[in-house]
């Protein structure tokens, strides 16, 4: 019956929007790992085109998916896309997040010789991150969609009116404690910019990304909102199905 | 929304006076925490001490989940969303009622904390004008976020393992400035004590509104 | 070995989004392929199952 395997939440240009992130993508590892050492840290200040650029991604997931609760919650434009693209929005923010923290680590780790350092901005997205996942946990319980929806958007706000909290707070924490930031990592050699454009390729690749990955990842919130449906009407139809074979024995 | 604010708070307390439940286990349980902190931290004096505020606010918040767990499980069990619906009460109200009582038994249980932390670790809780002004803010702030979060999680099968998992995030920077100002108080820090204790004046303002405004939608039924 | 990190830290990168997606899409596929087989049964069910004996479940 399918003709061609195509991906089933595909359609609307998202094929264009995939490509060119997989063009960005490639390009920006390309040239990444292809760009000198600097004096200060090496080769792993090649990170840069990678690690700043998925925390943007993930800190933009997040705002969208604050945007898409808002939206949502407000009763003027109360409509299901608008829950669909939060929960989407927040999953694909999530791996953005954990990778973020991961590829900071393992940048720390020869750099200074830790895998951790309570540096500020790590700290303060690993506390988002522990937001946000329990932003899908609540998700995950089921109970009727509609409050399911209500209960994940006022998370969602709830959450968010934190992180400036977080950001302050850990912000004013961590500079009396001097030292290790990754925020000092613009190496200093830069001298052709090189280092800068790669990282901005980066953030234009990272975001086509979550574009594209948010866009199949709501159409499958949307497919399984159908599934719940279609699944309601047919144990429905069996139910009749079953009545009349009764009633037909009965006769 | 005040007067019915006043109602549920004074309904919550008065069944807190009669059953006991924070006296009885919250506190204890709280103080098995302080005493805990000493079998895992070096006894040598100086270490607990030194972290006196910390252990203490760490203690406050973990106390300050059965709080709120207890605060929702007043209502009745699943059906919570329910009961407070159909009570007709102004939400706002509830919210407010329900946050006051939770600060309410949070600040007595940190009198009893303060006292453990001053007689167990030998803290010296010098600079009580700033340690006040942070735990009142601090209270505020917790009892807020933590009952907006019990709502969240209210009538849900999972809700005991889910509140912490939503509510300790989001009260984190509470427990940092908390102990940070406490820090500062005590003189074991040259931080700005006060700037930290503003800090959590705004987190406090933040989440009373926060709750204030959008208690009404948690209980809305579809 | 110093150039270990780097790769790593690229390469965790890939992989993870690469699966990511994958699993995104696989679950597509999977939705869609149990919606299109539920329209079929349920066009079968309209006629119905008399060889069903009035005592099965």
């Amino acid at each position: 019956m399918s003709d061609r395997p195509r991906p089933a939440t595909t359609g609307g240009g998202t094929a264009l929007l995939g490509a060119a992130a997989l063009v960005a993508l490639a390009t920006t590892i390309v040239l990444g790992l292809r760009l000198p050492p600097t004096v200060e840290q090496g080769p792993y200040a090649r990170l840069i085109a990678v690690h700043p650029p998925l925390a943007w991604a993930a800190y933009l997931a997040f705002a969208v998916c604050a945007l898409a609760s808002v939206l949502w919650l407000w009763r003027r434009t109360r409509a299901p896309k608008w829950d669909r693209l939060a929960v989407a929005s927040a999953e694909v923010g999530v791996v953005f997040c954990a990778l973020t923290l991961v590829t900071g680590s393992i940048w720390g780790r020869p750099t200074w010789g830790v895998w951790w350092t309570w540096d500020a901005r790590l700290t303060s997205t690993a506390l988002l991150l522990a937001l946000f996942a329990g932003y899908l946990a609540l998700r995950k319980v089921s109970v009727d969609p509609e409050t399911r929806a209500r209960r994940a958007a006022i998370a969602a706000l709830v959450a968010v009116a934190d992180v400036p909290i977080v950001h302050f707070s850990v912000d004013w924490w961590r500079t009396l404690h001097q030292g290790r930031s990754l925020a000092q990592i613009t190496p200093q050699d830069d001298l052709d910019g090189s280092y800068t454009s790669v990282m901005l390729l980066g953030f234009v690749a990272m975001t086509l990304l979550y574009g594209w990955l948010v866009a199949h990842r709501s159409r499958v919130e949307a497919l399984e909102a159908r599934l719940e449906a279609e699944g309601l009407d047919l144990a429905l139809e069996e139910r009749r199905a079953e009545s009349e074979v009764v009633e037909a024995v009965a006769r | 929304m005040w007067r019915d604010a006043l109602l549920v708070a004074g309904k919550d307390l008065r069944i807190e006076a009669r059953s006991r439940v924070a006296t009885n286990q919250v506190a204890p349980f709280a103080l098995v925490v302080l005493v805990l902190f000493g079998f895992a931290l070096d006894p040598d004096r100086g270490v607990l001490a030194r972290a006196s505020a910390g252990l203490f606010w760490v203690a406050v918040l973990l106390s300050s989940l059965l709080a709120v767990q207890r605060s929702f499980a007043l209502e009745g069990g699943d059906a919570t969303a329910d009961g407070l619906r159909l009570s007709g009460l102004d939400p706002a109200g509830i919210f407010l009622g329900k946050a006051a009582a939770v600060a309410a038994q949070l600040a007595a249980l940190q009198v009893v904390l303060a006292l453990g932390v001053v007689v167990l670790y030998d803290a010296d809780l010098g600079g009580p004008a700033l340690l006040l002004a942070t735990c009142a803010a601090a209270t505020v702030g917790l009892a807020a976020a933590g009952v907006v979060y019990g709502a969240l999680a209210a009538g849900l099968r999972v809700r005991e393992t889910l509140l912490p998992l939503l509510l300790l995030p989001v009260v984190a920077p509470v427990l940092l400035g908390a102990t940070r100002a406490w820090e500062a108080g005590m003189g074991l820090s040259v931080d700005d004590g006060w700037r930290w204790a503003q800090l959590l004046a705004v987190f406090a303002v933040i989440y009373v509104t926060l709750g204030v405004v959008a208690f009404g939608a948690l209980l809305e039924e579809s | 070995m110093s150039e270990g990190y780097v790769f790593a830290g690229y390469g965790v990168t890939v992989a993870t989004l690469g699966l990511y997606a994958l699993r995104v899409l696989r679950r597509g596929r999977n939705l869609r392929r149990t919606l299109d087989g539920s329209l079929d049964a349920s066009s079968r069910s309209a006629a119905p199952a008399v060889h069903r004996t009035p005592d099965g479940a």
